[in-house]
């Protein structure tokens, strides 16, 4: 099979389409398509398709062809969400989760107590955010990251769970988000989204930041000196008019120079704009550990999760700032947790 | 509010979808993913090669440089790097992406000769790209044969433009051509620049720190070659860039600068914030014992006497002598059988049976004192097995990573290094490509005769991501030749301070094909006498120094140049 992106993509559309694609060699692919999608494509039924100028009778596909961009549109908005189940050959285990969780969930003044430990499904969201980012150049990208939708703890890791293909079941009817839960999850995707695309384009931005710097430099310079002239000018003996027509030049020359340096800002900034582009489900076996936690007279139940692809007790969700804890304090009120750098902050 | 960046996130389909519970199978899930993926290569934002290349880092620079020449250069450029920062891994990013991107097909890379096989070796190695050079040339095939019916090529400067080979080169068309040290080119009278222009050639790579040396119309000759009319005519050049008193002193800077940005690239260290923590090299010059002595001094009176050896023999057993009698005593085992002499035999026998080691005694005496995670770097296997025993002797604790094992207990090995033992016995390729930063203790048990390879060891640890400082060991015996080759590379020219990579261009000041270890070895076995070795090694070192100086003076120029206004 090639191993070129672009035919092993285009591939993989035929099939998904009840088409057929096979590789002649790694840059040429010969497709059959059904009467009702090569129309679509414009395409002849069965054809040629090369990533190579030089092959003859074979229709040329690169990165930019009208091609891929027809694929996209016939696609449309399907794929946008997906659900799989991982089936886990081992064994979960219900017993002997105090010590772990004892030593990974650490409340700082009140306690916590393992009430109970069950096997259940959890489901993580893998969000797939993609961006356009402009500034003296335009770029695209794309962060991901998972969300568990019980605990909304974000980023998490959930280990080799998608290492194996034939692990990977589909999901007959999988269950909606629940409104009030899409109504917490969405702001989750959009701080994280804004947390990781930042990261992503931080060598850009301190360059931009170089860049503007030393245009600035320049600029100042430039009419810096072009200023002083005029000052020389008008410090020598010169009428009034000459000196008005002087000043009027300095005020020019001034005004020009911020409004060059406001070019430069919109020039040089960073404008970044992101959306949800793909979403995929994952119900994952692993063992829910039904917690009390005490603060005072108050008590209260959460859930923690034990994740067997990890061999981990996730983090608990800061409820205030949203932030994965392992050390932390429980409010007065209603025994919330709270990070301890939010507690700092009361 | 930063008001130099917003991050605005928007409503979209994937949102209604998870809303409205309209899911699809996951096949349409991988197919619009890997939509989005086409999208992003399209325009460079993304490089095809780079999930395929995992026997490389790489670094945030590396990979906005060859965007920049693929994307805005249109792919020809001038890479002119501050030395270390990898120009080569910019320049094969480039290559490899063209390559997968089925741009290119044809490849020439131009080199000094001394690096023709390393540009081989690290093309196949890092980017998975296979490549000729024309030491591999059948004898049966022709010139023209080679030139015309291998798709990729390396080729040492000197060979391609020789009249026997020039026509050839010349004669085809080359997808890419990479040159390697272009400052070669910077005379256009040269034949080097007239073989590079004369090539037929849609891509152009030119690499090099030190685009100017002595003058500003070098420049214009490498970047005519790149885009000839850029710099127009070069009477029109000096008329409207060079001050007509001084060469060196570009007259409109600014206007040059905005051509020049056309075609160059040059990243600073400044620029990528690339930190390393200061090194510090010791040398540890044993006294060997008598036996070792003897042995050794007898082995340099044979190689003194016997002209008649070949070069690469003679300079094999002296630097596995430098190594270990271990390592010698292989060497002389198969040398007698294809030399059938009764003194070589008689130094295999006695080299056996060599029993005390000293330098391996300090070794381990250093070791049972030390705490640090330390790397111990020795180059023959024989050398590294000795040592193996030794240690396990010594009751020292040490994981070893050679050449020959397999990724998994290549793995294991620095597994254990990271977690377990304090000691890795490493052989050249110890640790390349892995992370063992976590180690800041390195030991040359036997010294390479090549600087660049001295680099590559130290390289393994002093690189982006250590935090402390650096301690390079270096072992040699007393009176040999590794003693007076550290005297030359440490104490005269400082090498142990200077940034990775500053000894391959100061090296390459002194002539374009100066081989370090031929001349070294030139020297020692032409003089025998100490007063005269000493003279002779003084000598050599006040060459390096002179190259050293005038390395220095085309940094401060290319510097006052160029600032950092190239950067990717």
């Amino acid at each position: 099979m090639s191993s070129d992106p672009l035919l092993t993509t285009l591939s993989n559309l035929v099939s998904l389409y009840d088409g057929i694609a096979e590789d002649e060699d790694e840059h040429v692919m010969t497709v059959l398509l059904p009467e009702a999608i090569a129309k679509q494509l414009k395409l002849p039924e069965s054809a040629t398709i090369a990533t190579q100028a030089n092959i003859p009778d074979s229709l040329f596909v690169s990165y930019h062809s009208e091609l891929v961009q027809q694929f996209s549109a016939l696609l449309g908005q399907r794929g946008s969400v997906s659900a799989i189940a991982i089936q886990y050959e081992g064994y979960l285990k219900s017993t002997g989760f105090e010590k772990q969780m004892l030593q990974t969930l650490r409340p700082q003044n009140g306690l916590i107590r393992l009430l109970e430990a069950k096997t259940a499904t959890t489901r993580y969201l893998w969000c797939h955010i993609a961006y356009t980012a402009e500034a003296d150049e335009k770029r695209v990208g794309m962060v991901s990251f998972m969300i568990n939708e019980l605990t909304r703890v974000t980023p998490i890791e959930i280990g080799d769970a998608l290492f194996w293909k034939s692990d990977q079941l589909p999901v007959e009817n999988p269950e909606a988000i629940s409104e009030r839960s899409l109504h917490e999850l969405t702001p989750l995707i959009e701080r994280i989204a804004a947390q990781q695309v930042k990261v992503n384009l931080e060598s850009w931005q301190m360059k931009l930041g170089r860049a503007k710097a030393r245009d600035e430099e320049r600029l100042n310079s430039y009419y810096g000196t072009m200023g002083k002239e005029i000052e020389t000018r008008m410090r020598s003996r010169l009428g009034q008019d000459d000196k008005d027509r002087e000043l009027a030049r300095l005020t020019a020359t001034n005004q020009e120079l911020g409004r060059k340096l406001t070019d430069l800002q919109e020039r040089y900034a960073l404008k970044v704009e992101a959306s949800l582009y793909s979403v995929l489900v994952i119900e994952l076996p692993t063992v829910h550990l039904e917690c009390e936690l005490v603060r005072k007279k108050i008590k209260r139940n959460i859930t923690a999760v034990w994740n067997p692809f990890t061999k981990v007790i996730e983090p608990l969700c800061c409820e205030r700032t949203g932030i994965p804890v392992e050390e932390f304090y429980l409010d007065d009120s209603a025994a919330q947790i709270v990070a301890p750098g939010a507690w700092q902050m009361r | 509010m930063d008001s130099t960046y917003t991050f605005q996130f928007s409503s979209s389909a994937a949102l209604e979808a998870l809303r409205s519970g309209t899911y699809d199978p996951i096949e349409f899930y991988q197919a619009r993913l890997d939509v989005f993926n086409l999208s992003v290569m399209a325009d460079y934002d993304q490089l095809v090669c780079l999930p395929t290349l995992t026997a490389i880092d790489k670094y945030w620079y590396q990979i906005e440089t060859a965007r920049k020449v693929l994307r805005q250069l249109g792919g020809r450029a001038l890479l002119a790097d501050e030395v270390g920062l990898g120009k080569t891994i910019e320049a094969g990013l480039i290559c490899a992406e063209y390559l997968a991107r089925g741009m290119v097909s044809s490849l020439l890379i131009l080199t000094p000769a001394s690096l023709v096989s390393q540009w081989q070796q690290e093309l196949s190695e890092k980017f998975g790209i296979t490549a000729v050079t024309t030491d591999d040339r059948n004898p049966q095939q022709s010139l023209e044969a080679f030139w015309t019916e291998n798709p990729r090529i390396i080729a040492s400067l000197n060979t391609a433009k020789s009249a026997k080979h020039f026509a050839a080169v010349t004669g085809r068309t080359w997808d890419l051509v990479v040159v390697d040290e272009a400052h070669h080119l910077k005379n256009r009278a040269t034949l080097n620049w007239k073989l590079v222009n004369a090539l037929n050639k849609r891509f152009m790579l030119m690499l090099t720190a030190t685009p100017v040396q002595n003058s500003l119309v070098e420049l214009f000759n490498l970047l005519t070659l790149l885009k000839p009319g850029l710099l127009q005519t070069e009477a029109l050049f000096k008329k409207e860039y060079v001050d007509s008193k001084n060469g060196r002193v570009p007259k409109n800077p600014d206007k040059l600068r905005s051509l020049m940005r056309e075609v160059m690239v040059r990243n600073t260290r400044a620029l990528v914030d690339v930190k390393l923590p200061k090194r510090f090299a010791t040398t540890i010059t044993v006294e060997p014992s008598a036996g070792e002595r003897k042995l050794y001094q007898d082995l340099n009176d044979y190689l003194r006497s016997d002209e008649t050896m070949d070069k690469l023999s003679r300079t094999n057993l002296l630097m596995r002598a430098g190594s270990s009698p271990r390592a010698l005593a292989e060497s002389l085992k198969h040398l007698t059988q294809r030399i059938p002499s009764e003194e070589l035999k008689a130094l295999a026998k006695r080299a056996a049976q060599v029993k005390q080691v000293e330098k391996a005694k300090a070794l381990v005496e250093m070791l049972k004192k030390s705490r640090q995670k330390t790397l111990v770097f020795s180059t023959h296997k024989a050398t590294s097995a000795y040592l193996a025993k030794t240690l396990e002797a010594a009751d020292i604790p040490f994981a070893e990573f050679q050449g020959g094992m397999s990724l998994k207990e290549k793995d294991g090995a620095i597994a254990a290094f990271r977690d377990t033992v304090s000691v890795l016995l490493a052989s050249e390729t110890g640790g390349e490509g892995r992370n063992i930063q976590f180690a800041n203790v390195i030991v040359n048990y036997d010294l390479p005769w090549n600087p660049m390879k001295i680099e590559q060891r130290i390289g393994r640890i002093h690189r982006i991501g250590q935090t402390q400082d650096v301690f390079i060991f270096n072992f040699c015996l007393k009176d040999s030749i590794e003693e007076y080759i550290l005297r030359v590379l440490h104490d005269k020219i400082n090498m142990f301070e200077l940034v990775v990579g500053e000894v391959e261009t100061i090296l390459g000041n002194v002539d374009d094909d100066f081989d370090f270890s031929d001349v070294v070895m030139g020297i020692w076995l032409s003089h025998q006498a100490k007063p005269e070795l000493d003279h002779a090694f003084d000598q050599f070192a006040d060459n390096l120094l002179q190259a050293k100086d005038q390395y220095r003076q085309n940094q401060a120029l290319d510097e006052q140049i160029f600032g950092e206004e190239f950067e990717a």
